[in-house]
């Protein structure tokens, strides 16, 4: 075995240690959450069985649909009973309507993961090319221009940036709907033009994070010595950008990209309220506009599930480009 | 050996004062710029109750119609006055939003000076709770909390602020780092000084820019919050921006003003807040690096 093998053998059994210890705390992470989420909305007064009833509900009621309900057990047991329901798939029947909330929302995850897989695929290459140029460039015109414009957006709301497209695209120049009623029948992504205006919402709301970060990120590389080196030695501009800066962002870019996601999530509240878009997010303000607890839990584990996976890939990408961040601490 | 051995210890800039950060914002034209816009906002929402022209819910004119003679903006989509709205619909946002980000800072900063000065074993247990709340998306957070309780200026006060505290703690937990390895305050511990001493005599008064940035991002973000809560329905006050946004966006085209004249009171604020914060961000760094 020579020296190279050894090393590559004992970092494999590292990297497999690591990725295990990552996948320890992302499950950790989600029992934090699921305990927040189930003692912030069941534990606590506001109780379900008096949403149900009203406020004129006899006493007698009361009990009878808290029994039936199970919510006259211990805290303890019906969070038990609550997790165990989350991992095998049964999410609860909604308390407005009696429907599961699996049949409830089937169509709008398929309608939400299509807008969001969409405007990721956008925003990342976006954002990464951006930062690129302007960390290149730092400090002039175009680094400034960009800057600026990214810090005014950030500033805003994420629906004043939707009812802004909405009255330049759709008022002003009539080119795309002003709302995106998906037929639940038909496939997202086989009504192109409903998507446009969302889709260009959540990429213009998620760009300028992603943008200033990488930009910080590349442009500390190119001030490094490793790349005055590199400089130094009549090393290519493009090959020193590609092999000496780009490549050692590409761990601390993933991270980045993660809170990208986390934001697009977040953004498509906001983004499916102004165009009345049938998704997660406006399922999501309906019931807590509704009070329905148990759709907005199972709503609230499913985007915590699909981001604590997502930063789980994030330390994948780090671990698996960058040897410095191959330890087990 | 002849004497003790007494470590040099150089005494701490406390530097309690922060006349030189608002010397270096007074000459930045952007700190200006925002602050003008900002006041701009405040004064015409303070002032808006007394000088509105018509009670915000009375009907004086058709659904949508234009601007004319005595209704400047023109009306809403029952044909209310859009001018008496927008003069009357930001006073409980602005207040909410102050007090919002006054409590999640004031409870972020304590928090995350305690993380920096708890051992390695309680800071990580701490560290990995915050990660685990700054998983679920800030509005996300709101939502749950309103969800629980309804909405009312209590419940959503309370809940934006509770969504700052991970962020702010780690921001707080980060500058204290930089604090509890110097010697002024390993000679404080040391001497035995008590915890509430560690924190507030030596530590906050060397992060208090740190902070005070802090204050103006969480600032932003609770009043960025409160816009888009009241947009989707769940503010306190009869009348708000962001609900005006939500009732008129139907006649967009018909009477955009009725739109745009909210956006343009929520955008100008957010703006200004966001030049006034840069500079603070500026002012602080400028400080540190001299």
């Amino acid at each position: 075995m020579t020296t190279r093998e050894r090393v590559a053998t004992s970092d494999t059994g590292l990297i497999a240690r690591m990725i295990l210890r990552r996948v320890a705390i992302g499950i950790g992470m989600l029992a934090v959450v699921s305990l927040l989420v189930f003692f912030a909305t069941q534990a606590l007064p506001g109780d379900i069985a008096r949403q149900l009833l009203g406020q004129t509900a006899t006493p007698e009621q009361l009990a009878r649909i808290r029994s039936e309900l199970g919510l006259d057990r211990p805290a303890i047991v019906q969070y038990l009973d609550w997790v165990s329901g989350l991992v095998t798939g049964n999410l609860g029947d909604s308390l407005a309507s009696g429907t599961p909330v699996s049949e409830l929302l089937a169509v709008r995850v398929s309608n939400t993961a299509a807008l969001v897989a969409i405007s990721a695929a956008i925003t990342l290459p976006l954002g990464v090319l951006l930062g690129t140029l302007a960390a290149r460039r730092s400090g002039s015109w175009q680094d400034v221009s960009i800057s600026s414009l990214m810090q005014g957006i950030l500033a805003l709301p994420e629906f004043v940036v939707g009812i802004v497209l909405v009255a330049v695209f759709a008022g002003l120049f009539g080119l795309v709907p002003p709302t995106s009623p998906l037929d639940p029948r038909e496939a997202a992504l086989a009504q192109g033009d409903l998507l446009v205006l969302p889709v260009a919402t959540m990429v213009l709301i998620a760009t300028p994070h992603l943008t200033e970060s990488v930009k910080t990120l590349v442009r500390d590389q190119l001030a490094g010595d490793h790349v005055r080196w590199a400089r130094l030695s009549g090393i290519r501009e493009s090959r020193i950008l590609g092999r000496y800066a780009l490549r050692n962002v590409a761990g601390p870019s993933a991270q980045v990209g993660g809170v990208t996601i986390n934001y697009l999530l977040g953004g498509t509240v906001a983004v499916e309220a102004v165009y009345s878009f049938p998704g997660i997010g406006s399922a999501l303000v309906a019931a807590v506009a509704g009070r329905d607890i148990v759709v907005v839990q199972a709503i609230a584990m499913g985007v915590a599930t699909v981001l604590v996976v997502t930063f789980l890939l994030a330390d994948l990408i780090g671990i698996l480009t960058d040897p410095r961040l191959r330890s087990t601490r | 050996m002849t004497s003790l051995d007494v470590p040099d210890i150089t005494t701490p800039i406390h530097d309690r004062h922060t006349g030189s950060l608002l010397r270096a914002m007074l000459v930045d034209p952007r700190a200006w710029a925002g602050a003008v816009a900002v006041v701009a906002v405040v004064v015409v929402t303070l002032l808006g109750p007394l000088i509105a022209p018509t009670p915000p819910g009375e009907f004086v004119a058709r659904a949508y119609a234009a601007p004319a003679p005595g209704l400047p903006l023109g009306a809403d989509n029952l044909g209310r006055d859009v001018l008496s709205r927008v003069l009357v619909g930001g006073g409980a946002f602005l207040v909410e939003g102050l007090i919002a980000a006054a409590l999640g800072i004031g409870v972020g900063v304590v928090l995350g000076m305690l993380i920096g000065i708890s051992g390695r074993r309680t800071a990580g247990f701490l560290l990995f709770l915050s990660d685990s709340v700054m998983v679920i998306p800030q509005i996300l957070l709101v939502l749950i909390i309103l969800a629980a309780f309804g909405a009312n200026p209590v419940t959503l006060t309370v809940s934006v602020a509770l969504a700052q505290i991970a962020y702010t703690a780690r921001v707080v937990n980060a500058a204290t780092q930089g604090v509890v390895t110097e010697d002024y305050f390993r000679a404080a511990r040391a001497s035995g000084a008590g915890r509430a001493g560690l924190l507030f005599r030596e530590v906050l008064p060397n992060i208090i820019g740190v902070v005070l940035v802090e204050f103006g991002v969480r600032l932003s973000v609770c009043f960025v919050a409160l816009a888009s809560l009241s947009y989707l329905g769940f503010s306190s006050g009869a009348v708000s921006w962001g609900a005006m946004i939500h009732e008129n966006q139907g006649g967009i085209t018909l009477q955009p003003l009725a739109v745009f004249a909210p956006v343009i009171m929520i955008a100008v604020f957010l703006l200004g807040m966001n030049l006034v914060r840069d500079a603070l961000a500026r002012a602080v760094a400028g400080r540190s690096a001299r």
